[in-house]
């Protein structure tokens, strides 16, 4: 006990003597539930006036009142128990000792989703805790074969990372896989569920997320119904979706709970804009430097007069509006919500009539950055639009030394590479390539009624959905 | 790691062979030429034309806000294509753009010379393109882009929208110097291009213009044209009056387009035979004063349509006999195609005058709302 309180900083114990015997409860208050350790433990033990000799087993089946208790009897395990907010106590003269659950943390209430917003959907987003995030899964899978695997993680901040699975649908390869390299974690501390994502990852293709982030439990809950497994991580308000491909990343989930033909629409409409948002400007670039003849003649016409005043050739300017763009959505997301709005009001003067203008970019232009930005969020996982955000400089920059054949080269590349990456086992373009048409039927047609299987590229143990 | 990279690397360089950055030029920093005017003045070639004027007054005052485009004239002359575009490009800030040129006008004077030379320069070089309107103009090219246009924005604007409206009816011929470069190539043939002129400030089409080894040899007016374009257009139209069989004095509108067209040749006894074969569908548009109209009558106009169609086309082929000498119709593909042993043997050049035409032509009038719907019960 002395060497615990000196490895310990903060512990508090309470010391009880029950007929004659010493009794010695170990706790940390900050995480603890005091008026629960006072109820259901001090409380009942102090009233103890029975006959039988005061033994741990004793105290345990019938005295103290607390629901989750066990009898521990390694001595090592001691430090951790009490640092994860448990309760230990000791009886003098046993040899081992109990340990009571009575860990309480401060915690948010549920609140709607802000990174997934929707109009047709759950309002309950997870929080940081845990044990709220699984309950809400709980909730809305009321299955005897939802699992949920257990292990920590972060040699110091030993943080609980949950995976959750249907034993009888995900395919246990990659349950296996991603136990595996959770085990084989080394690091001192997990603060958010962002780590355990880069520690999953491919190493050599981390710039398109393999992992989708999830912070609607109804969605996270339809992944797993698919076959997938979502991880949660204590401290964390984003799962984890594993395996997510490409084009999965175009369904918001809640176009399988609306209108379906305005549910397809808008997939078509997403794909436009993952395109637009990743070429508009560069093929801007590419007309306007390199290959004007592209266009009809009064076209070009209208496209030089409306240039004439800049005096900056294309690529800077298209280069400088994507960058003051850029600086535009950084500066409003980290100012505080109050003055955030200033920030679009001055963009918007700065941007759509100062610039124009003061002749330092042409109308056009500001148009084009205006509709690829706009374009960019119409995805709803963000994490997937930031690489292409990021490659629409390098698609500029190409363009502009190459023209429309560094433009093709580039965009060749991007969609090699894209095509080879794989998560887990699975082709990260599937199943557009390899190609399965019965995949992407049930992925056009987001109507459950019309397609009740799973997806095949899973391998899911149970194709239909029926069961 | 330059292993690793060494196909991206490769991919990367290719481009470099095809293009890169000494290609840049912004789309402002160049001469956007519009249209381009091919003329002869005193034994030398002038080339006159638009360009796009970016930097006009009233863009300066409205600034960034894009502006109807005005356009200048520019004008150059010298003894041959080559001198002509160095004394133009001595004089111009910025470099030659020809992707946004919509036509080409020759003047009458110039096609009676020829104009294989500049259809050449046109499409071998690299810079032009080849789909542009090809088409000759009555005054000199000099008189005509001088003029100020009303209804479009500038001359070569003018000139294209005109003809391609036109020819989307079935009233004009549009021309493209890679169709022209064809015929041309083909030998033997001649070939039509539209014929116009500038008046009260727009541009007016006349007709056709009839072009034998490229030479300008007749002009075709637009009321006579009628016979080449139902061999010639893809949707010819002609719409006329026609009496009443049963009352002269009342006419009927109707209407004619080109059902299905079908040019046979042949070779016998040393002569070429060419067989021309119409189908036309036409409709009653309305009677003057409208009255019934039984059945028989239907037949009559629809004779009088075919009969009218059939002249027309008979003396077109004559005209392009015995005026032009060419076979501005292009009948030699047909002909090539069908006897190729024949033609290797003939001079088709001078077998052409001396071809015999069947003339064909079907009529069909579709609707039957202007019938009277008891005229067939009192019958």
């Amino acid at each position: 006990m002395e060497e615990l309180k000196i490895n310990i900083a903060g512990m508090l114990s309470r010391k009880l003597i029950i007929k004659d015997r010493e009794i010695n409860i170990l706790y940390i208050p900050q995480i603890t539930n005091r008026d629960s350790l006072s109820e259901n433990i001090i409380k009942p033990l102090l009233k103890y006036s029975g006959e039988q000799e005061l033994t741990p087993e004793l105290i345990m089946s019938s005295i103290i009142y607390i629901d989750d208790v066990f009898l521990e009897k390694d001595t090592n395990k001691t430090t951790n128990y009490i640092l994860q907010g448990k309760s230990i106590i000791i009886v003098e003269g046993s040899i081992g000792y109990i340990v009571a659950d009575t860990l309480k943390v401060e915690k948010r209430n549920i609140q709607s989703p802000e990174v997934e917003a929707a109009v047709r959907s759950p309002r309950d987003a997870f929080n940081e805790d845990l044990d709220s995030n699984l309950s809400l899964i709980r909730h809305r899978i009321k299955d005897s074969s939802l699992k949920t695997d257990y292990c920590i993680a972060g040699a110091r901040t030993k943080t609980s990372v949950v995976l959750i699975y249907l034993q009888d649908v995900a395919d246990s390869k990659y349950v296996k896989e991603i136990s595996k390299k959770l085990g084989e974690l080394q690091v001192d501390g997990i603060l958010e569920s962002g780590y355990i994502q880069k520690f999953l990852s491919n190493k050599d293709s981390t710039l398109f997320s393999q992992i989708g982030i999830c912070e609607r439990s109804d969605s996270a809950c339809a992944s797993i119904l698919e076959g997938r497994i979502c991880i949660l991580v204590d401290g964390s308000n984003l799962a984890l979706i594993i395996p997510k491909g490409f084009i999965e990343y175009l369904d918001t989930g809640d176009d399988n709970y609306d209108n379906t033909y305005v549910g397809r629409f808008l997939k078509v409409l997403r794909i436009f804009s993952l395109v637009i948002s990743l070429t508009l400007s560069s093929i801007y670039v590419i007309v306007v430097a390199f290959h004007p003849e592209f266009l009809p003649a009064q076209y070009i016409l209208v496209l030089a007069a409306s240039r004439v005043q800049v005096p900056i050739n294309a690529v800077t300017e298209a280069l400088i509006m994507e960058l003051i763009l850029e600086l535009l959505r950084e500066a409003s997301l980290r100012l505080p919500k109050q003055i955030g709005s200033s920030i679009s009001i001055v963009g918007t003067i700065v941007i759509g009539q100062a610039a124009v203008f003061a002749g330092i970019v042409s109308p056009l232009l500001v148009i084009i950055v205006a509709l690829s930005s706009m374009a960019s969020y119409a995805i709803a996982d963000y994490s997937f639009m930031s690489p292409i955000r990021l490659l629409k400089f390098v698609m500029i920059i190409f363009s502009s030394m190459f023209g429309l054949f560094g433009f093709t080269m580039i965009l060749t590349i991007i969609v090699i590479k894209i095509a080879s990456i794989s998560s887990f086992g699975v082709p990260y373009t599937a199943p557009v390539a390899p190609f399965n048409y019965r995949d992407i039927k049930g992925f056009v047609l987001s109507n459950v009624v019309e397609n009740n299987e799973r997806p095949g590229f899973l391998n899911p143990k149970g194709k239909k959905r029926k069961k | 790691m330059i292993r690793r990279y060494k196909k991206v690397a490769v991919l990367l360089l290719l481009p470099i062979f095809l293009t890169g950055c000494w290609d840049y030029k912004d789309v402002n920093k160049r001469d956007v030429i519009i249209s381009i005017g091919v003329d002869d003045v005193n034994g030398e070639v002038e080339i006159t034309g638009e360009a796009a004027k970016l930097l006009s007054n009233s863009s300066q005052q409205n600034k960034g806000i894009a502006q109807l485009t005005e356009v200048y004239k520019y004008k150059s002359t010298g003894k041959h294509f080559e001198e002509v575009r160095a004394k133009y490009d001595s004089n111009v800030p910025f470099p030659y753009f020809a992707g946004a040129i919509r036509a080409i006008v020759f003047s009458k004077k110039y096609a009676e010379g020829g104009i294989r030379a500049y259809i050449n320069r046109l499409y071998h070089v690299a810079e032009f393109r080849n789909s542009v309107l090809v088409s000759i103009s009555k005054e000199s090219t000099n008189d005509l882009f001088s003029h100020k246009i009303e209804n479009d924005i500038c001359i070569g604007y003018a000139v294209e929208d005109t003809i391609k409206y036109l020819d989307d009816n079935g009233a004009a011929l549009y021309k493209t110097v890679q169709e022209v470069k064809s015929d041309v190539q083909f030998k033997n043939i001649g070939y039509l291009l539209p014929y116009i002129t500038s008046e009260e400030n727009t541009i007016k089409y006349l007709g056709l213009a009839a072009m034998k080894d490229s030479k300008l040899v007749g002009i075709i007016k637009r009321e006579e044209s009628n016979g080449f374009l139902f061999v010639l257009s893809k949707r010819p139209v002609m719409v006329n009056s026609f009496p009443n069989p049963s009352d002269e004095k009342n006419l009927i509108a109707i209407k004619t387009t080109l059902g299905k067209r079908g040019i046979k040749t042949n070779y016998e006894d040393g002569k070429i035979n060419i067989y021309i074969d119409l189908k036309l569908k036409s409709q009653l548009q309305y009677e003057y004063n409208i009255e019934p109209l039984s059945k028989e009558d239907i037949e009559k106009v629809e004779n009088s349509i075919s009969d009218q169609i059939k002249e027309n086309i008979i003396s077109a082929t004559k005209r392009s006999q015995n005026e032009f000498k060419s076979d501005v119709f292009g009948f030699a593909r047909y002909f090539k195609a069908e006897n190729p042993k024949e033609y290797k043997q003939i001079n088709w050049e001078e077998e052409y005058p001396k071809a015999v035409f069947h003339v064909n032509v079907d009529t069909t009038i579709l609707n039957t709302n202007l019938f009277d719907p008891n005229a067939k019960k009192t019958d």
